[in-house]
């Protein structure tokens, strides 16, 4: 399946649809809820941020999307739909077929994401060969032209060089690279900046957006920060935490000026977005389900928040205002 | 052009290696309680008789000098003819004719266990906790703790006593002469040899191959599409072999070390057999030219793995540039 055509289809018509996704861990020590009951849906072109404190399940979410869960996790429960068509009742092939060709994903740590002993363009030359028949000379072309794409100075050279000779960021851009060398019209990032250092992240950011502007693939963005959310997300997803009654702490407010969700050179950036964040806050949090206040699509200052379903670390706490760094 | 680099170096650092080894190989013998001359021809023997043999074989000279001219006689290989093991036949013409068979069983013996060891030590990380990976690693503790000699003197008994199998029971027939005997004669000594090295290199292939299942660039490569089979093939294993290389390397010096119990339990005459004598009758110029050819063989096969090392990890070769 390729899905490129996207004549026919509805402008209505979801990217990805994420239904009720349960993902447990079956481990000696007991059943792990990873992804406990994630909703949401991604529409053609746009930004999508899912949100969670560490341990909430937002990458087993999304490398359930990718169905690359191994034992002993267990996708139990739930619907992924891509462009209609039901993820979850492919076969492994056909699922080779969508990773890296219609969906790709790009993980949180570039250091080690990259295999060491190729060089980065072999890396990326064999994504682009295991999805087009294309011949080794015509892969480095193009693997040259998507190191252009991603900023990395000098790709004829570099194209030669092995991931150790590549900084941190560098890294990130490299394997953005190897993420859209098929054009894939949805890219997951999970957590592409966490490793990488702030001025960097604004780097990685920029490029993306850059992509995605260029591609007009959408994105479902990972990430614990809600600064980066803010500048960069059209809306935004909360992974679910456990239910309010539970945790005696939850309904505290912090006092206002406690939490600071963003960095002032964010706010730099989502003015150059030149749009108002929507927050909008999926069914997988909604009132019925988890006694988290609804916040209605477009309202800054509605109301989600960061919650840990699975951490005991993570700290439930409600957010007054998702988007008040970024005025 | 790094890579050669990279090789000198590594061979530049073989003299000073080389230099030890020769020194220890020297003083060894000489450090014999009463001297070499004494323990070769035991304590009955008169002083006069000691004393005359020993200004034949030039050790009444001072150390430095003894040292000097063996090395310079070893450069050139000459270490003398034997005194006691066949006398009067140079040492290097006893060693030379008998490297081949050693030399020959160690690499049948290495490539035995790697054609055994690194596939099961894959398939026992690929299916960890199954039976194959079960069964894979009962039959590895068996094979490390089963010592090689053991293994081979039951071989004999089993195949060559119970059922009358000819193979493997003695003599050498060199493979330029005839190659099917030759294999033949090795078959028995290469499963008793070979089989440790596999146990010992299939666990670390599979704990390495485990370590590398784990890591991101392979999650990476299956969410870009690399089929299952691409990724722990090429992606994890050519990473899981770079520290697998080392036992490898170690273990071929090592396979000299078994060569010589395997070689005496099976009545082969490699060099192995010739230490062995050379020890009992007390031989030492045959004795040193040997531990010295041993340790070539090791600090060499040592060397060869650094090579190989920097042709799998990147991160090796291009250590210092820039």
């Amino acid at each position: 399946m390729s899905g490129r055509d996207r004549s026919h289809e509805s402008e209505d018509e979801p990217v990805l649809e994420v239904r009720n996704l349960v993902t447990r861990f079956y481990t000696e020590e007991g059943t792990v809820k990873a992804a406990d009951g994630s909703s949401f849906d991604l529409y053609e072109g746009e930004t999508l941020g899912i949100v969670g404190e560490s341990g909430s399940g937002k990458s087993v979410t999304a490398l359930s999307v990718m169905q690359l869960i191994d034992d002993p996790g267990r996708i139990e429960n739930g619907e992924v739909y891509y462009r209609g068509e039901d993820l979850l009742a492919k076969s492994e092939a056909e699922m080779r077929d969508i990773r890296g060709n219609d969906i790709a994903m790009v993980f949180q740590d570039p250091m080690t994401s990259l295999n060491p002993v190729f060089t980065v363009g072999q890396q990326i030359m064999r994504v682009i060969r295991t999805h087009q028949d294309v011949s080794q000379s015509e892969a480095r072309s193009r693997a040259v032209e998507l190191m252009a794409d991603v900023g990395i100075p000098e790709p004829e050279e570099r194209v030669d060089d092995y991931p150790h000779q590549f900084s941190g960021g560098m890294r990130q851009r490299a394997l953005l690279a190897m993420a859209i060398s098929c054009e894939p019209d949805l890219l997951i990032a999970d957590e592409p900046t966490t490793a990488l250092d702030v001025t960097i992240e604004t780097q990685i950011f920029n490029v993306l957006d850059d992509l995605q502007e260029k591609y007009g693939m959408s994105i479902v963005l990972i990430t614990h920060d809600l600064g980066v959310v803010a500048g960069t997300c059209d809306r935004v997803a909360g992974e679910p935490a456990p239910p309010l009654h539970s945790r005696p702490d939850a309904l505290d407010t912090p006092a206002p000026g406690r939490h600071r969700p963003t960095h002032a050179h964010r706010g730099g950036r989502a003015e150059s977005h030149g749009a108002p964040v929507r927050m909008f806050v999926p069914s997988a949090v909604s009132p019925r389900n988890r006694g988290v206040p609804r916040v209605r699509p477009g309202t800054p200052g509605g109301r989600t928040r960061q919650g840990g379903g699975v951490h005991p670390r993570a700290r439930l706490r409600r957010v007054r205002d998702c988007s008040g760094g970024v005025r | 052009m790094s890579m050669a680099r990279y090789v000198l170096k590594r061979l530049l650092l073989v003299v000073p290696v080389l230099t030890g080894v020769s020194l220890v190989v020297f003083g060894l013998v000489h450090l014999s309680p009463g001297g070499p001359v004494r323990v070769m021809l035991g304590p009955l023997q008169s002083e006069e008789l000691v004393a005359q043999i020993r200004t034949e074989l030039g050790l009444d000279e001072p150390l430095y000098v003894q040292y000097a001219t063996w090395l310079w006689d070893a450069f050139h290989a000459d270490f003398g003819t034997s005194w006691t093991v066949q006398q009067g036949t140079p040492v290097l013409e006893l060693i030379a004719e008998r490297v081949p068979l050693t030399l020959e069983l160690s690499i049948l013996s290495m490539l035995l266990a790697l054609v055994i060891a690194i596939p099961t030590g894959i398939i026992s990380a690929v299916r960890q906790d199954e039976a194959a990976d079960h069964a894979a690693r009962i039959a590895a503790l068996t094979g490390i703790s089963v010592p090689n000699f053991w293994l081979g003197i039951i071989l004999i008994m089993v195949f060559a006593v119970q059922f009358s199998f000819s193979w493997g029971t003695g003599g050498w027939t060199p493979p330029w002469v005839d190659p099917v005997a030759n294999l033949q004669q090795l078959f028995l000594p290469t499963i008793a040899l070979g089989t440790a090295y596999s146990a010992l290199i299939m666990r670390m292939m599979r704990s390495e191959m485990l370590d590398t299942l784990n890591k991101d660039y392979i999650k990476t490569a299956r969410a870009m599409g690399i089929s299952t089979r691409e990724v722990i093939l090429k992606d994890a294993s050519k990473n899981a072999l770079i520290p697998v290389v080392t036992v490898i390397g170690v273990g071929l010096g090592n396979l000299m070390n078994g060569a010589i119990v395997t070689e005496t339990v099976f009545n082969l005459p490699g060099i192995g057999k010739l230490l062995i004598i050379a020890i009992d009758r007390r031989d030492f110029r045959v004795i040193q030219a040997l531990v010295l050819f041993v340790s070539i063989v090791f600090v060499f096969a040592n060397l060869a793995v650094d090579v190989l090392y920097a042709y799998l990890d990147p991160r090796i070769r291009y250590e210092g540039r820039d």
